[in-house]
């Protein structure tokens, strides 16, 4: 990435993969409300199990976190969101 | 007196007076106690993210009204009693109300929509559903300010 290409250096492939930076989209956008009476704002935070999603996967910052978990939990209580997502269903 | 907001679910079949009659006596609890319903809202069927009771889908309805502990205990009573219910759960919004702008809240719907273009009461309604847009709307023009909110609440 910052480190030049070296000619000493012996050629091994770099790394292909890139990284797409990860921003917490409730801070990027204040008009965006987390609402568990929304639970299609709140599916890309869930995993197809229906797990929460961590912040190091979903890249939300630590405020909004907090708040999502709170909304996905509310939603699971009155039935919005799943609880498990059983396998083959 | 706090702002509390109920969802339940009822069987999805059910007809529809039963569903009226059903809101009719959960916000008669409410009201007999000296509390406010804001606003009734039939969510409709629904499908269900987990069955309950055996039943795939629910008819969701949400109660958003003003009260004190004690007529949620009340309603939350009420709805573990009934056999219509098949899950319910209370939210609380906010710890206090002020009730200038409850009321300021529940009556200028009508007069939003008739009034939309004149500018100073305008501003004043718009402000007040929305703390968190308050400062926005006053420090720009007051005429984009309601249409932006609307355009919100549309999404």
């Amino acid at each position: 990435m910052a480190i030049p290409e070296r000619a000493t250096r012996d050629q091994r492939p770099q790394k292909k993969f890139f990284h797409k930076r990860k921003f917490c989209k409730f801070c990027n956008d204040s008009t965006l409300k987390i609402e568990y009476k929304q639970p299609g704002g709140l599916k890309e935070f869930v995993t197809e199990r229906g797990k929460i999603m961590p912040r190091r996967i979903s890249g939300s910052c630590a405020k909004h976190q907090r708040e999502i978990t709170v909304a996905i939990k509310k939603g699971r209580m009155i039935a919005l969101m799943p609880y498990v997502v059983a396998e083959g269903k | 007196m706090r702002r509390y907001e109920t969802i339940f679910i009822t069987y999805a079949d059910l007809p529809e007076e039963d569903i009226n009659g059903l809101v009719a006596r959960y916000s008669a609890i409410i009201t007999d106690r000296q509390g406010i319903v804001v606003k009734i809202d039939k969510w409709g069927k629904r499908k269900l993210a987990y069955e309950i009771n055996k039943q795939p889908r629910g008819f969701y309805v949400l109660i958003d009204f003003v009260g004190t502990a004690a007529i949620v205990t009340e309603l939350e009573r009420n709805l573990r009693i009934s056999d219509q219910i098949l899950k319910y759960m209370t939210v609380k919004i906010l710890d206090t109300v002020n009730l200038q702008d409850l009321e300021e809240e529940m009556n200028p719907r009508v007069v939003e929509e008739k009034v939309e273009p004149a500018s100073v009461p305008d501003q004043e309604t718009a402000a007040i559903p929305d703390n968190a847009e308050a400062p926005l709307a006053t420090g720009e023009g007051e005429a984009p300010a309601p249409g932006s909110e609307s355009e919100e609440e549309v999404e």
